[in-house]
């Protein structure tokens, strides 16, 4: 009898129950990346074509249609793909390809981005779903009046993944997206595997989650975001912008950006081109395999001082216009060493003064102050950025040539 | 059924006349008189037309006698050549230079070349013998008679496993004769140990039933509870093992088969071996196996013919092949409709372009490719050999591939329904595959309601079920839980003959080493 | 045939899952808001209280071999205080489970599914319970011996992977100029191990074999090990500040992870899966002590009644995990019932124990 009404109790609730979250996979809008732009935009940039034609206009009256607040700040562009077209890619019927985009891209003004988000819901038949966002590129504009308060809805939403890849854009955040690459059909994840290749370019910054930055954010720790370029088929991403705190403070390029991540302890992987020690026209180019750092605080004086050493490890990959044969030997590699050290020193001192200027400390040296000398942090911490200013900082670069490849 | 039922029986219904009860044949002697003897015994027996009586004269001499069977269980040529023949002339010597007069006793004792005979008082273990196909011999005088075993063995002969095929194992199968499965099983084991205790089951049919154990390996509560629910088994007639099994096992309404049943005599062996009990039924090419547990279902035959390694690495395909077969539709469904964000990117953008026509939700899409495919599975058993090649080539090319181009279903859905099935057949006991494609329908309805969150409750539930079902007191999950690690040898894996010194734990044994095995470690 | 009897391996993996259950998810977040960047070792002195004041109940229940906790309350503080002192334990049991089902619909609301009522997804989660528990503790330790091994890789899994973006730095300082709050930490780090009361509901059932206090230290200690190694590796990957700022650290953990295989990409459905598992075994742990607890107060011995009173946990766990409406109220709550637990662990249960001692000598003697 009680089992049977427990089978009772158990059918009821299957049958009361409806099927609350269910939305079929094909009436999702699978949200791939987000462009976040500052509104108006800024006018120094001229607008994309004089041909703004009337449908444009007619779109952009959609965009802020209806606005709760007035006026404006960010204008933010969701990219959708379109089905479609991605069956007749799969279905392999020949001519199907060229025409019309891959995929939709929504623009929405307004001042918060739930708001904006649920504003979309009136032009779209599917239902937005962000489990599936590759990536946010943000223009400079907004990164820097700073990035903490547009991060917010994305980190706060649990839809949201932490693995997404932001990038920030020195020109409109919109027209990276709008690219339409070759091999991949969709801008979103061929720049979200971008950060792929820091194992081959030490120019690209490789930790550029969404779930880091906000980490960074909390903790009160300066970082680093790769800086994205477009142009119709293709995105560049190299240097970085530097931020302090949650605002972008400037950019660094691709050379400095490669110093910084070797004091950091970050380098994954790259080459370093130098001319040949004794051959002035010759170019010989160093594959680094392993780049450690080693970050010593001196507390004694005004403001601290930090002696950093790298060790490199690399082999001797290439060698052009080498005109002398034969000079492989172990004086020579010295030599080269040597010069390969005198170029890494060079550049860090060179990325660690531009580092001081913005006052961001993406190198990590307050991680390093505060486990080494807690007393000391504790003193200094409310005015870190000043006090990183003026730090002194000191490199000592060791390089070793491990090989040399198949030929002598 | 009735019909077989009806035929076993004879006529038994033809005629006003009121059968007589047996039940209160149990007081009734056999008289002196032969002829009033074979009277009642046809009565008896409803005075079918197949029951043969003959009289006739021992030795020629005035002493009356009689023999009774059934036409079509005796066989006649051992009654004519073995009873009637000594009987009736070569006994002639024996009575001429005998002392005394023609005893039974000595009719017994030197008329008769036959193996088994024996002295009947009662009627109703006589009519009982005469059912099985013995003779009965009445001689005038005597209240005594003499059953001779005359009982005919036709029926299949001994042929491969159809049901459980094996790749390197013995091809033998167990046929419908009782004696001929005993013969099978005795040939293995020459183990004076093995116990054959017979049982009679069914008010009607009487049918006879072997339960088969090795004395100090088996556990004697079970057998002694295996016994009790077998003695106490109410039906009027049984037909095959499993129709015994459901009747004996501890919760008749589990979908899961609580028991097991083979038709391989090597499995058999093996699982006596274990200490389980085994038990044969007259009539059915099945044996009974008792307990059981979720693990032994997932054991084949063929796991321990081939080296340990490979042996375990198909075993734990098994397993996986047990999961995808419940569950691959409930995931299906609860991925795409409620948490596409588990799956790869790029693999849910391809399901959803995949999906983009079809005009049902994946449930309705799921559950209509489910019962087509129940439906081609019960066509493919039920259907003629002739006509075999109409339904794969219906199954095949109509429903699967014309239903994706009809964008009725997506191919993915083809794909995991291909799968399910497959998966489903991958299962060694086809009980427990039964139970698989029963249980993916409440899945999916759990998918459908709650996501994958519905998924893993059924799932937790199905755990908690399975857990707390039993088979003859063992616990049906056991060795998985609790653990029994010393059993784990011979659970998702199988290590090597020479790590498996000890019989698997969960039955209590006296004898718990298996001896061959573990001399070589000694 | 043999009787049911738990095996000791049992009794291990009921006291390692029971203490870990929802919690799993926030223990960081609890730990880290209160003990900064040093929580793990508040966590590691209290899983080491834990086992201590475990030690008392264990102590206790093998004094009492065929009895659980409030049988032998009644047993050593007579008929009425130890109905008394039932009803507090009973409180607390009741609304530990409760509530603990509430946060885990509330998390499953937010990862899993968005618009389904939260009532739904409690019925479905107690009506399962209270089935496993219907079926009686051998079912329930059969289920749970399932879980466990799944629960432990899954969990170590967790942590070994989310090696790859710790940094080191970030629980250095060790101890700095935070030895107070640490030490205060540590009795919050005991109520995380609450599960450890089992073993008094649970050994009874293990006649006969005997349970080693080896057995019970296993179990106490894994789920320590993994509590503490998870805290230490999500302070290292979130930095405390991060930490503090999430309110599931652990599926944040299993969301940041970054894997080359794109299939197991999507790691955090996985531990959420697992941890729903997880969740449901301590609850259904829970629920069974529940249940004895009413057994013990209304003195029921008709094993009909038993299984009345298991039933009737059906709208009873409903109703406790659908009073509070507010959902974060639930966790302060449910924080808060932590007192009630600090004075049952540190006062009563001691005490009982010493009292069951002095009985069980002088009735030596005598």
């Amino acid at each position: 009898m009680k089992k049977l009404m427990l089978a009772l109790l158990c059918a009821t609730a299957f049958l009361l129950t409806g099927c609350w979250d269910r939305t079929d996979i094909e009436s999702r809008g699978f949200v791939l990346g987000i462009a976040i732009d500052s509104y108006p935009p800024a006018p120094n940039k001229p607008e994309k074509g004089g041909s703004a034609s009337a449908s444009s206009e007619e779109k952009e009256k959609f965009e802020k249609m209806e606005l709760y607040i007035e006026p404006p700040t960010y204008a933010i562009t969701v990219q959708l793909p379109v089905m479609k077209k991605a069956e007749l890619t799969t279905a392999a019927t020949g001519s199907g390809g060229g025409e019309g985009s891959k995929t939709w891209d929504i623009t929405q003004i307004g001042n918060s981005f739930m708001n904006m988000n649920r504003e979309m819901a009136t032009r779209t038949n599917l239902s937005l779903y962000y489990e599936h966002l590759q990536v946010i590129v943000i223009s400079e504009s907004v990164a820097r009046e700073g990035i903490e308060n547009t991060m917010d809805f994305f980190v706060r939403d649990p839809e949201m993944r932490r693995r997404v890849k932001v990038f920030i854009s020195p020109t409109e955040a919109k027209s990276i997206l709008a690219v339409q690459p070759r091999v991949e059909d969709y801008s979103s994840i061929y720049l979200a595997k971008l950060p792929i290749n820091a194992l081959k370019n030490s120019k690209i910054v490789h930790e550029t989650d969404l779930g880091k930055i906000i980490d960074s954010i909390h903790g009160g720790y300066d970082f680093l975001l790769p800086r994205a370029e477009a142009v119709k088929d293709e995105i560049k991403t190299s240097g970085a912008a530097v931020f302090n705190g949650h605002i972008m403070t400037g950019w660094i390029s691709g050379i400095e950006l490669e110093a910084v991540k070797m004091m950091g302890n970050r380098y994954v992987g790259g080459v370093l081109p130098i001319r040949s020690p004794g051959d002035r026209e010759g170019i010989i180019t160093m594959e680094v395999t392993k780049s450690k750092s080693k970050i010593t605080p001196d507390i004694s004086g005004d403001f601290p001082a930090f002696r950093i050493e790298i060790k490199v490890e690399g082999n001797y990959a290439e060698g052009v216009f080498i005109h002398t044969h034969g000079e492989l030997d172990s004086r020579f590699l010295k030599n080269l060493e040597d010069d390969f050290s005198r170029q890494i020193e060079k550049s860090c001192l060179q990325a660690a003064e531009k580092l001081q200027e913005y006052r961001a400390d993406v190198i990590g040296l307050e991680r390093i102050l505060e486990s080494k000398h807690p007393g000391y942090w504790d003193k200094i911490s409310s005015d870190w950025d000043d006090v990183f200013s003026k730090a002194k900082i000191e490199v000592e670069v060791k390089v070793e040539l491990k090989l040399t490849g198949i030929v002598k | 059924m009735a019909d077989f039922l009806s035929r076993l029986f004879g006529k038994k219904n033809k005629g006003k006349e009121h059968v007589p009860d047996l039940e209160h044949l149990s007081n009734l002697t056999l008289s002196k008189d032969a002829i009033y003897n074979i009277k009642l015994i046809k009565l008896l027996m409803n005075n079918s037309f197949d029951i043969k009586s003959r009289d006739f004269q021992v030795c020629g001499l005035a002493l009356p006698a009689c023999v009774v069977y059934i036409e079509n269980l005796a066989e006649e040529s051992i009654i004519r050549d073995h009873i009637l023949k000594p009987l009736m002339f070569e006994s002639l010597p024996v009575a001429n230079t005998g002392k005394g007069s023609l005893s039974l006793q000595k009719i017994k004792d030197t008329m008769f070349a036959g193996g088994s005979i024996k002295e009947v008082r009662f009627l109703d273990e006589t009519v009982q013998s005469i059912m099985s196909g013995d003779t009965l011999l009445c001689i005038q005088g005597y209240d005594t008679g003499l059953m001779i075993n005359t009982r005919e063995h036709e029926g299949r002969s001994i042929g491969e496993s159809n049901i459980e095929p094996s790749v390197k194992g013995p091809q033998e199968a167990f046929v419908e004769t009782l004696k001929k499965n005993l013969g099978l099983i005795r040939k293995r084991i020459r183990d004076p140990n093995l116990c054959l205790e017979l049982c009679k089951v069914g008010e009607r049919s009487k049918t006879d039933i072997v339960i088969v154990s090795i004395k100090g390996i088996s556990d004697e509560d079970i057998k002694k509870e295996v016994i009790k629910r077998i003695t106490s088994v109410e039906i009027d007639g049984i037909i095959e093992a499993e129709q015994l099994g459901q009747l004996i096992s501890d919760n008749p309404n589990s979908i899961f088969p609580l028991f097991q049943t083979t038709e391989r005599p090597d499995k058999l062996f093996s699982t006596l071996m274990e200490g389980r009990i085994g038990v044969f039924l007259d009539g059915s090419p099945m044996v009974l196996i008792v307990p059981v547990t979720l693990p032994i279902l997932m054991q084949s035959a063929d796991d321990y013919f081939e080296n340990w390694i490979v042996a375990s690495v198909i075993r734990i395909t098994r397993y996986i092949a047990l999961f995808i077969s419940i569950l691959s539709p409930s995931l299906y469904i609860s991925v795409t409709s409620f948490n596409p964000g588990m799956l790869p990117t790029h693999l849910a953008l391809s399901i959803a372009s995949t999906r983009s026509g079809v005009p049902f939700p994946a449930i309705i899409e799921a559950m209509l490719m489910e019962v087509i495919l129940e439906i081609l599975q019960e066509a493919g058993i039920r259907l003629p050999r002739v006509v075999g090649q109409t339904v794969s080539i219906v199954g095949g090319l109509v429903i699967g591939q014309a239903a994706v181009q009809a964008g009725i279903v997506s191919p993915i859905m083809v794909i995991i329904i291909a799968v399910t099935a497959i998966c489903s057949y991958a299962l060694p006991s086809y009980s427990l595959g039964l139970a698989t494609r029963i249980l993916r329908f409440p899945f999916m309805i759990a998918a459908v309601t709650f996501g994958s969150y519905g998924v893993s409750m059924g799932l937790l539930f199905l755990l908690a079920y399975l857990s707390s079902l039993k088979s003859f007191g063992v616990r049906y999950l056991s060795s998985l839980s609790p653990y029994r690690v010393s059993d784990w040898k011979d659970t998702v894996i199988r290590t090597g003959w020479r790590t498996m010194i000890k019989r698997p734990e969960l039955i209590q044994h006296d004898d718990s080493v298996r001896e061959t095995a573990g001399k070589g470690r000694k | 045939m043999k009787a049911d009897t738990l095996r000791p391996s049992q009794v291990m993996s009921i006291v390692a899952i029971a203490a870990m259950g929802v919690d799993l998810l926030m223990v960081q977040n609890t730990m880290v808001s209160y003990a900064g960047r040093d929580a793990w070792i508040s966590l590691l002195l209290g899983g080491f209280l834990g086992i201590f004041f475990g030690g008392f109940m264990y102590y206790l229940a093998n004094l009492y071999p065929d009895k659980d906790l409030p049988q032998i309350f009644v047993e050593v503080a007579g008929k009425y205080i130890g109905r008394l002192l039932i009803i507090p334990l009973l409180i607390y049991v009741l609304f530990h489970t409760g509530l603990s089902i509430r946060i885990f619909a509330q998390t499953l609301l937010m990862f899993l599914l968005d618009r389904t009522p939260i009532f739904a997804i409690v019925i479905l989660m107690v009506i399962v319970v209270v089935y496993t528990v219907y079926k009686g503790i051998y079912t329930l330790s059969g289920v749970i011996d399932i879980i466990f091994p799944f629960a432990i890789v899954t969990v170590t899994m967790l942590i070994l992977l989310s090696f790859q973006q710790a940094e080191f730095d970030f629980i250095k300082p060790v101890l700095y100029n935070n030895y107070p709050k640490v030490l205060r930490g540590s009795f919050l780090g005991l109520v995380q191990f609450t599960g450890f009361g089992h073993i008094t509901y649970v050994l009874c059932y293990a006649h006969g074999s005997k349970i080693s206090w080896k057995w019970y230290v296993t179990g106490a200690g894994i789920p320590i090990v993994l509590y503490v190694a998870l805290t230490i590796v999500t302070i290292m990957a979130f930095n405390p500040m991060g930490v503090i700022s999430l309110t599931f650290p652990t599926l944040t953990l299993s969301k940041s992870i970054e894997f080359p295989v794109t299939f197991l990409e999507r790691l955090e459905s996985f531990v959420a899966m697992l941890w729903i598992s997880i969740a449901f075994g301590s609850i259904s742990l829970f629920t069974f002590s529940s249940v004895r607890n009413f057994v013990a107060l209304f003195n029921i011995r008709n094993e009909k009644f038993v299984k009345l009173a298991t039933v009737i946990h059906i709208p009873l766990l409903t109703i406790v995990a659908l009073a509070v409406k507010s959902g974060l109220k639930v966790i302060e709550y449910y924080l808060k019932l932590n007192y009630v637990l600090a004075a049952l662990t540190i006062v009563i249960f001691p005490a009982i124990t010493i009292i069951a001692a002095f009985k069980k000598r002088r009735e030596g003697k005598a």
